[in-house]
């Protein structure tokens, strides 16, 4: 949570030309948020900064690279997207230079925003968040506006890593029955209709494929036109049908860092779903994405031995 | 009552061949489209059907360890597993969509399913989650 340490260590890069950019985040122009930084020059470097609110997964940003020798600052979440992009032989492990950050767990925007909507200053320290401008000054407790993926996250240490900033934090297990458990005790058609009702709301921007690493098909199939997989437009059903695709895609690959669901304009939750993949892979296959460097994708290989009680 | 099959060509396609040969009596519920492998079936296909209004859908295949092109079935099988489990959870019903293992050996099991799953889709009723009804209206009224 230094940013000095950060910016020297990217400065030194940058000149050393271990790295012919630097991926990281900056300041955004709006109160608590970050934007992607992309940094080319040592002297440019300063603008860097990694704090509570550098909550979008960077891995995707590396393939906008190729052929070019990325620095990366990596979270958990990111760290472990980088690890399922080298496995699944789209990026090549050495030309990345990591850079771990332990992470401290981001916290939910939007909620803060509803609170106090333009702070002048922002102080997070001892479980506490400080907010004050001129007239006032509102203390929050930080446990209860963690964003929600960070506070369901078991793998907040980054996996992998070049170089390490920061002592490891402490992690804990992820409790899927109490998760999904809501989910799973409701009848399927309640559960239709609260997937239609979220799904629904979609205005088909793609931001949610734009912003996940794991996204990175040359032609999606909701582009492709030959098969034309579906139509163009906000037809219930297409809608559906897009994001069906898309989140059966994820299965075996998402890492759950809720990019997606943060990025989304509509404020769509699609977390169950991806969360339920993961579970699904976890539970029949005993696969968890992004953490093992040598082990395929559960749906790239089979035992002979896998369940079979669905099939006539 | 339209429930689409996709039958792996070398064995449930002759299954449901032997089936007939055989002068097996089972519903004449499904339309089958011949695929190289159950691997072939991309689980768009399936979405595709149900969307354009089918009842049901079956995907049968070689018994493990028989796929023509050896490995094939485990990896639809994979795939499978994790498709339906997403659908149900979503909320579809359980048996919207029916997988099988039939040989080219096994006329008589293919009827079997085909009975069994006719069975299973007619208790559900009509589809009405994820069909496109628009394209459906269209169509019908030219």
């Amino acid at each position: 949570m230094d940013s000095d340490g950060l910016i020297e260590i990217a400065a030194r890069l940058l000149k050393n030309k271990e790295v012919d950019v630097i991926i990281g985040y900056k300041n955004g122009n709006l109160p608590y948020t970050t934007r992607p930084a992309f940094i080319k020059a040592p002297e440019e470097t300063d603008e860097l900064i990694f704090n509570r609110f550098s909550r979008i997964n960077l891995a995707g940003y590396i393939k906008e690279f190729r052929g070019k020798k990325v620095g990366i600052f990596a979270k958990g979440c990111d760290a472990r997207s980088i690890n399922m992009l080298v496995v699944e032989k789209q990026i090549d492990r050495k030309s990345v230079y990591i850079i771990g950050l332990p992470c401290p767990m981001m916290l939910d925007n939007s909620r803060l925003k509803e609170v106090f909507p333009y702070p002048k200053e922002i102080d997070i320290s001892d479980g506490r968040i400080v907010l004050r401008d001129e007239n006032r000054t509102v203390e929050l407790e930080f446990n209860e506006y963690v964003d929600k993926t960070c506070a369901r996250c078991n793998h907040r240490n980054p996996v992998i890593y070049d170089i390490l900033l920061g002592e490891p934090v402490v992690e804990k297990e992820k409790d899927y029955d109490k998760l999904l458990g809501g989910f799973l005790n409701m009848d399927p058609e309640k559960r239709w209709e609260l997937f239609e009702r979220e799904l629904v709301k979609c205005i088909r921007c793609y931001g949610c494929r734009q912003i996940c690493p794991t996204c990175y098909c040359d032609e999606c199939f909701v582009d492709c036109n030959k098969p034309k997989w579906l139509d163009k437009g906000v037809e219930k059903s297409d809608i559906l049908f897009w994001h069906i695709g898309r989140i059966y895609h994820q299965a075996g690959r998402c890492v759950d860092c809720g990019s997606c669901s943060f990025v989304c304009p509509v404020g769509i939750d699609f977390s169950p779903y991806l969360l339920y993949m993961e579970y699904v892979v976890k539970n029949n296959f005993n696969y968890e994405p992004g953490i093992k460097i040598d082990e395929p994708p559960p749906l790239q290989t089979f035992k002979k031995d896998d369940p079979q009680e669905f099939i006539l | 009552m339209n429930i689409i099959s996709f039958l792996c060509n070398w064995c449930s396609y002759a299954g449901a061949d032997l089936a007939g040969t055989s002068r097996i009596q089972y519903p004449p519920t499904t339309r089958v489209i011949r695929v190289p492998c159950s691997g072939r079936v991309n689980p768009f296909f399936i979405m595709k059907a149900l969307q354009a209004g089918s009842d049901g859908v079956l995907v049968s295949g070689c018994h493990p360890g028989d796929c023509h092109y050896l490995t094939g079935n485990y990896f639809a099988r994979r795939k499978f597993t994790v498709f339906k489990e997403l659908l149900e959870f979503m909320g579809l019903e359980k048996n919207r969509i029916n997988f099988s293992w039939v040989s080219a050996s096994e006329g008589k099991k293919f009827a079997e399913v085909v009975k069994e799953v006719t069975k299973r889709v007619e208790n559900l009723g009509e589809p009405k989650r994820f069909v496109k009804r628009k394209f459906y209206d269209e169509v019908e009224n030219g």
